[in-house]
C-alpha cells in the first residue's frame, strides 16, 4: 500500500537531518520502499489573492467572463472560463510575469477582442492537486494583494511510500518519523491524545456497546457537540490534500487528518441521526441490507462485522461507513468512533462488499490495540479548533483486554548464526532500543520487549530481521557458501535423475535448432474452442476468473498456439516458417491437479530451405518431414525408430498423410499435413507440416550413451533387387520381409527407386532395393548370397504377388 | 614431337580454363584426346620415331595427356559446382548456400546460462506443477487465506483449492516435504498473475527459485552466493546489494539488486538512473516454513531467492520490451 508523505508535514514529527536524495536513500536501506518523489505547488511568484469585485459576461463570447478583480492597490482586467467564478470570491490571480508550475508563462492578452491582464487559476493549475474543475476559491478571511504563497505554502516534497503488508505502523507520518528517528538518534513529537473537555459526560450522550468482541477487540468513542459544518481551514487542507486525499469539509478532514497522521481509521457520526444514541457492534444478518457511503446497496451476510444503532446497520466495520448518518450540514453533535477491528474479520467484510478502502487496507494489515484513545482524543481536540464546539467529558472505551505485549528472548548466537554476523549483546540491544524496543541483559542474550505498534515482530527470527535491516545489509560481508556434500549414493542417484531430464530438455532443443528450427514460446492460456478444434475429446482445464474468454482454457495440446505463431508470421510476410516449441499442455483428470505432460510441436511451410540465386530448392513435403521426425529421435539416441499409418483420426491433421511415429513400438508422437479444416480456422493460406511429439516417451527411452563399433573384417556383398507390387503393399510389409529373412547376414538395406508407369501393370509399383551382406565371422560366398536373395524374393512373391522386375 | 605434344598441353589447357560449361569442356576433350585429337594423333606417331627416342616421347605425350585430362576433370567439377566465370576465376562473393540455422529462444538461452551457473555452484535443478494446489502457493508459504498478502499475488483459480501458480515457491516446499537436508536446488519454470498485461506488465512470466538449506546457511552466504551468480552471469564487475523487503515465506527478507549491466552503475535509461537493477527477492527462510515440511528451524537454516528470467533475459540480450518474448516475432528470433 503506497502512502504519500508531505515533508513538511512530517517534519512536525521529527527533525530530518539530510537532504531529499539522502533521507530516500536511508529509508530505501532500511525497509522503506521509497516508490517516488512528487513536488507540489510552486514558489507561485507573481501570485497574488484576487477579489473578484464584478463580473459580466465577454461581449464576444457566453462562455467567458469578463471579471473585474482587485488584487491590493490595483484592480485588474482578468478574463476567465471557469463557470463557478463569482463576485465576491477571494481567488488565486497569477499576475502578468507569472509562470504557472506546470511551465506557462501568464503575459497580457488579448481573447476575442477584450484585453485581460492575468489569470484565476484551478487547484489543478497552480499544481496542488488534480482539481480542475472551476477556479480555487480561497477562505473569505484572506487579504487582496497577498502574496498566494503565505495562503498555500510554498512548493512542497511528497514522498510516496509503498509499505509492505508487514508494517501498518508505517501507515502513518507518526510512523514514518519513528523509522527515522532510528537513523538519526534524534526526538520522535508524537501529537498528544489529551484534551480540553468542556462539554457534559459522555456517557449521558452516547453509548457503546460490543455484541462481537472477538470482531471488535476495542471501541472507543467520544462526542463533540456544536460543531459548525463547514470548510476546512487552508492548514488542513493543503496537508491532506498534498497526502492524496480530497478535502470535504472540517469534520470529515479531521478524521482523515488524523489517520493520516497516526494510522488510526476513524468515523465521524451525527450523533442526532443515530436511533437511540447508540451504537451496537455486531456480526451482520444473512442477506441483512445496507447502502454504504458511496451510495450503492449491498447484501451482506454473517461473515460481515456490522456498526449498527438501536435500530439497523449503520457501517461495515472497517471498511465503510453508511449514508443514512453521515455529517451534513446540518450536524451539531458528532459522535467520533475509533476502534480496533480484527484483521480477518475486515478483510472479508473489505471482500464482501469488493471494495477497499483506506481504512480497511489499514485494518487488514493489523491495528495497534493501544492507539485508539489517543487517536480519538486527537481527532476530537482538532474537530473542536476548526469546527468549533466542545468535547463532551471522558470517551466511550469499550475492550478486551489486549494480550500483554510480548517478551522474546533473543540469542546473540542466532542473530549471527542466521546472519553471518559478528555482532556482539550490547550492539544488537543498541539497535533495537533505537527501534523502541525495550531490551533487558540475560547473561550473552536479551530480553526483548515488542512495544504494541509492532505487532507484527513476535518471533525471535522477527527481531533478528529488525537488528539486520538497522545494522544494513550493506555491512553484511559476502561469503561464499560450503561446497555441497551430497555424499550418500541415495543423494547421487537422485542428482543423476534430475540432470537426466535436463540434460534431455536441452538435447531437444539443440537437434531442433540443429535441424534448422527456431524455438518459440507461447502462452499456455487460450480459447477453448482452439482446443476443441484440434484436440475435440481431450477434457481441459478451464479458469474461473478469466482475463478474457480468449485467455479463459489452458492448452491442451501445442499446436493450436504453434499455428497462431505461423499466422502471425505468414501475416508479416515471412515465408519459409520452421518453428518448434516445447512446453507443457494440461490435460484434466477427475480429480486433483491436471497432468501436465511436456510436448513438442514444430511446423514448417514454404520451400526446403531460403531461396538461392542458382535455383529454387523445391517445397517442404511429407518426406523431409519423416526424414525429419526420424532424425530426431535418433538423435536423441533412441532405438527402432520407425514410421507407420496412424491407424486413428487426429482431427489435426489429413487423414491420408498422417504417420505415427513409434519408437521401440511405442507410441511416440505423429506428423503430417495440417488439416485444411484447421488451415481455414486459422487463415492460413500454405500448406503447414506438423509434428507433434510426447517428451515422456522421448526422454524416457532418450540416451546419450554412445557405443563405438570396430570396422568390419570382412568383405561386404551387395546386391539389388527391383520388385513389382500391388499398389497396396508398403515399403514397411517389403522391409520387414526381407529383414525377416536375411537375419543377422543383412547389414543394411535401402530402397533407391520407385517406379509407377507404362513399363509395368496398372495399380503396381516398382521397389528398387539396395542390400548389403556382411558376416562377422567370414568371407560370404555369392552361392550363400543367392541363397538369402532368393528367400527373400519366393517370400514376397507368396505374400505380396511381387514379381521380379526384369 | 615433344615440342608439338607440349604446345599442345599448353593450347589445351588454355582453353579448358576458358570453357565456359560442361559442354565446352567435352568438345576440348573430343577435339584433343577423341579418336582423331590432336593428342591421339600425336600418340599414334611414337611408333614412327626412333626406337631409342620412343620411350621418352611417349612418356612426355603421356604425360600431357594425363595433365589435359586432369585439368578437364577439375574445370567440369568446378563447373557443376557453379559459380564460375566464363574468364575462369570463381565469383566467391556470391551468395553461399547457408546450412537452415535454426535458434534457441532467449527464455530457453537464459535458462541454460542460469541453470548452468547454479549447477557449477552444487544446485540441483528440479520441476513442478503450473496448475498448483492453493496450500503449496500460499498456504505452506506462510501465506493465510486471509492474509493481504495475498493482494500482491493476483491470482488465476481454477477452483476454491486450486491455482495457477504465482511463484516458483511452491516447489520449496514439494522439495523438502520429499527430501531431507541439505537442499540444493534451482526450479525455474513458468507463473502466472491475474494482471491485465501494459507495458512493463505480462499475465505469464518466467521465475527462477532457489533455495539452500543446510547446518550453517547464513545471509553472508546468500550474498557471497549472489554475487557470485551475477557475476558469472554479467562480469566480473557487477555489485550485488540488499535492501530490507517483505515476503511471509522469509525472515530476513530482502530484495536485492545488480548494479546496472549496461551502465556499469553511473546511472542510464536502463537502470532509469538510479545505477541499480532491481532484480528480485530473497531471505532467509522462515522458521514458519520448515514446520510445514518438518525441518527443525534450531537445527537448519536455509535461504531462498526468486529471481525473473523475462528480466534477467532483457538485461542479457538488450531486449526492451517484455512483450517481445511470447509475441514470437521470427524476424527477431531467427539466426541467434
Amino acid at each position: 500500500m503506497v502512502i504519500k508523505v508531505p515533508l513538511s508535514w512530517l517534519q512536525a514529527y521529527c527533525d530530518v537531518p539530510w537532504p531529499v536524495e539522502e533521507l530516500v536513500d536511508r529509508l530505501v536501506m532500511s525497509g522503506l520502499e521509497v516508490d517516488g518523489v512528487d513536488t507540489v505547488g510552486s514558489d507561485f511568484e507573481e501570485f497574488v489573492v484576487g477579489h473578484v469585485e464584478r463580473v459580466e459576461r465577454h461581449p464576444n463570447a457566453d462562455r467567458l467572463s469578463l471579471c473585474t478583480v482587485d488584487v491590493g492597490g490595483e484592480t485588474l482586467q482578468v478574463i476567465c472560463g471557469a463557470p463557478n467564478v463569482a463576485a465576491g470570491q477571494k481567488v488565486p490571480v497569477a499576475r502578468v510575469g507569472a509562470v504557472l508550475p506546470g511551465g506557462m508563462e501568464i503575459r497580457k492578452a488579448k481573447i476575442r477582442g477584450v484585453e485581460s491582464f492575468g489569470m484565476i487559476c484551478s487547484e489543478a493549475e497552480l499544481n496542488l492537486s488534480d482539481d480542475h474543475e472551476g477556479i480555487m476559491v480561497l477562505d473569505a478571511a484572506v487579504e487582496p494583494g497577498q502574496p498566494l504563497k503565505d495562503i498555500v505554502g510554498g512548493p512542497e516534497t511528497v514522498l510516496s511510500i509503498d509499505v509492505g503488508t508487514n508494517r501498518p505502523d508505517c501507515l502513518a507520518l507518526v510512523g514514518v518519523a519513528r523509522e527515522i528517528t532510528a537513523l538519526s538518534g534524534g526526538e520522535l513529537r508524537i501529537p498528544s491524545g489529551v484534551v480540553d473537555e468542556a462539554g457534559p459526560p459522555v456517557d449521558t450522550l452516547a453509548s457503546v456497546r460490543v455484541d462481537a468482541p472477538d470482531d471488535c477487540p476495542r471501541f472507543v468513542g467520544r462526542v463533540i457537540t456544536g460543531v459548525r459544518i463547514g470548510p476546512s481551514p487552508d492548514w488542513l487542507k493543503r496537508r491532506i490534500e498534498a497526502a492524496g486525499i480530497r478535502s470535504i469539509s472540517n469534520v470529515v478532514d479531521v478524521t482523515n487528518y488524523v489517520m493520516l497522521e497516526m494510522g488510526q481509521p476513524l468515523h465521524a457520526y451525527d450523533l442526532d441521526r443515530l436511533a437511540g444514541r447508540g451504537i451496537v457492534v455486531r456480526r451482520a444478518g444473512e442477506e441483512e441490507a445496507f447502502t454504504t457511503l458511496d451510495d450503492v446497496d449491498r447484501t451482506l451476510d454473517g461473515e460481515v462485522l456490522m456498526i449498527a444503532d438501536h435500530e439497523t446497520g449503520i457501517g461495515v466495520g472497517g471498511v465503510m461507513g453508511g449514508l443514512d448518518t453521515e455529517i451534513t450540514p446540518e450536524t451539531d453533535r458528532v459522535f467520533l468512533e475509533g476502534a480496533c477491528f480484527d484483521a480477518v474479520r475486515v478483510r472479508r467484510g473489505s471482500k464482501a462488499l469488493q471494495l477497499q478502502t483506506d481504512a480497511s487496507r489499514r485494518f487488514e494489515r493489523g491495528m495497534d490495540p493501544e492507539l485508539q484513545g489517543e487517536a480519538v482524543g486527537r481527532a476530537a481536540g482538532l474537530i473542536a479548533e476548526v469546527a468549533g464546539g466542545m468535547v463532551a467529558e471522558g470517551m466511550i472505551d469499550v475492550r478486551t483486554p489486549a494480550d500483554p505485549d510480548p517478551v522474546i528472548r533473543l540469542r546473540t548466537s542466532r542473530v549471527n548464526g542466521l546472519l553471518g554476523t559478528a555482532l556482539d549483546r550490547d550492539e544488537i540491544a543498541a539497535l533495537l532500543r533505537r527501534l523502541r524496543f525495550d531490551t533487558r541483559a540475560d547473561g550473552v542474550d536479551l530480553e526483548v520487549g515488542v512495544p504494541s505498534f509492532r505487532r507484527d515482530v513476535f518471533r525471535e527470527v522477527d527481531l533478528i530481521e529488525e537488528v539486520a535491516r538497522l545494522y544494513g545489509y550493506d555491512r553484511i560481508e559476502p561469503v561464499a557458501s560450503a561446497p555441497p556434500r551430497d555424499d550418500t549414493a541415495e543423494a547421487r542417484e537422485r542428482e543423476e535423475a534430475r540432470r537426466g531430464t535436463q540434460d534431455d530438455q536441452r538435447r531437444l532443443r539443440d537437434a531442433m535448432a540443429g535441424f534448422g528450427f527456431t524455438e518459440v514460446v507461447t502462452h499456455s492460456l487460450l480459447h477453448p474452442d482452439l482446443n476443441r478444434l484440434i484436440d475435440p475429446d481431450r477434457p481441459g482445464v478451464m479458469i474461473d476468473n478469466p482475463l478474457s474468454p480468449e485467455l479463459s482454457a489452458m492448452r491442451t495440446n501445442l499446436a493450436a498456439s504453434v499455428l497462431g505463431v505461423v499466422r502471425w508470421n505468414a501475416n508479416r510476410k515471412v515465408r519459409d516458417i520452421r518453428i518448434f516449441e516445447a512446453g507443457r499442455v494440461f490435460w484434466a483428470k477427475e480429480e486433483g491437479l491436471p497432468d501436465e505432460p511436456e510436448h513438442l510441436c514444430f511446423a514448417v511451410t514454404g520451400q526446403r530451405h531460403s531461396p538461392h540465386w542458382d535455383g529454387p530448392p523445391g517445397a517442404f513435403d511429407f518426406f523431409d518431414l519423416k526424414g525429419l521426425a526420424e532424425a530426431l529421435l535418433g538423435r536423441l539416441g533412441l532405438d527402432r525408430v520407425e514410421t507407420v499409418p496412424y491407424d486413428k483420426i487426429d482431427p489435426l491433421f489429413d487423414a491420408d498423410r498422417t504417420g505415427e511415429l513409434l519408437a521401440d513400438e511405442v507410441r511416440a508422437g505423429r506428423f503430417g499435413a495440417v488439416a485444411q479444416r484447421v488451415l481455414d480456422h486459422y487463415e492460413i493460406r500454405e500448406p503447414v507440416w506438423m509434428g507433434v511429439i510426447d517428451c515422456g516417451v522421448l526422454f524416457g527411452q532418450a540416451s546419450d550413451r554412445r557405443t563405438y563399433h570396430a570396422p568390419p573384417k570382412y568383405p561386404a556383398v551387395e546386391r539389388d533387387l527391383a520388385i513389382v507390387v500391388p499398389e497396396e503393399v508398403t515399403h514397411r510389409d517389403i522391409l520387414n520381409e526381407i529383414r525377416a529373412c536375411s537375419g543377422d547376414l543383412l547389414e543394411s538395406v535401402e530402397l533407391f527407386d520407385v517406379y509407377r508407369g507404362t513399363q509395368i501393370a496398372a495399380q503396381s509399383k516398382s521397389m528398387a532395393y539396395a542390400m548389403r551382406f556382411r558376416s562377422g565371422e567370414r568371407t560370404l560366398t555369392d552361392a550363400e548370397v543367392t541363397r538369402l536373395q532368393d528367400k527373400v524374393l519366393r517370400r514376397l512373391v507368396s505374400r505380396y504377388r511381387a514379381e521380379l522386375r526384369s | 614431337m615433344v615440342q608439338e605434344a607440349e604446345a599442345i598441353e599448353a593450347r589445351a589447357l588454355e582453353e579448358i580454363a576458358r570453357a565456359a560449361d560442361p559442354s565446352d569442356l567435352e568438345e576440348i576433350r573430343i577435339r584433343y584426346m577423341g579418336k582423331n585429337g590432336d593428342l591421339t594423333r600425336v600418340l599414334r606417331s611414337v611408333g614412327k620415331a626412333e626406337p631409342r627416342d620412343r620411350p621418352r616421347i611417349g612418356q612426355r605425350v603421356n604425360q600431357a595427356k594425363k595433365t589435359i585430362g586432369e585439368a578437364l576433370e577439375a574445370r567440369r567439377a568446378a563447373c557443376e559446382a557453379g559459380g564460375e566465370s566464363a574468364a575462369g576465376a570463381l565469383d566467391v562473393t556470391l551468395p553461399g548456400r547457408p546450412p537452415p540455422m535454426g535458434s534457441k529462444h532467449p527464455l530457453t538461452l537464459i535458462r541454460e546460462e542460469v541453470t548452468e551457473i547454479f549447477r557449477d555452484m552444487g544446485f540441483s535443478v528440479v520441476d513442478g506443477p503450473e496448475v498448483e494446489w492453493d496450500y503449496y502457493n500460499f498456504e505452506a508459504l506462510n501465506i493465510p487465506r486471509d492474509h493481504p498478502a495475498r493482494d500482491t499475488q493476483d491470482t488465476f483459480y481454477l477452483g476454491s483449492d486450486i491455482v495457477l501458480r504465482t511463484h516458483t515457491s511452491p516447489v520449496q516446499v514439494r522439495v523438502m516435504e520429499q527430501q531431507k537436508p541439505p537442499v540444493r536446488v534451482i526450479v525455474p519454470g513458468r507463473t502466472y498473475r491475474h494482471e491485465n498485461p501494459d507495458a512493463t506488465h505480462a499475465f505469464t512470466f518466467h521465475q527462477c527459485e532457489g533455495l539452500y538449506v543446510d547446518k550453517g546457511v547464513t545471509m553472508a552466504q546468500l550474498k557471497g552466493d549472489m554475487t557470485y551468480f551475477a557475476q558469472r552471469l554479467f562480469g566480473g564487475k557487477v555489485k550485488v546489494r540488499f535492501l530490507p523487503d517483505f515476503f511471509p515465506f522469509t525472515e530476513p527478507s530482502v530484495q536485492y539488486d545488480f548494479s546496472c549491466v549496461a551502465c556499469g552503475g553511473k546511472g542510464c535509461r536502463i537502470c532509469k538512473y538510479t545505477g541499480w537493477l532491481e532484480i528480485s527477492g530473497a531471505g532467509m527462510v522462515d522458521p514458519a516454513v520448515f514446520g510445514f515440511v518438518d525441518y527443525d528451524p534450531e537445527v537448519y537454516t536455509g535461504y531462498a531467492f526468486g529471481m525473473g528470467l523475462d528480466r534477467l533475459a532483457m538485461f542479457k540480450y538488450g531486449i526492451d520490451s517484455i512483450h517481445m518474448f511470447l509475441e514470437n516475432d521470427l524476424r527477431q528470433l531467427e539466426g541467434h
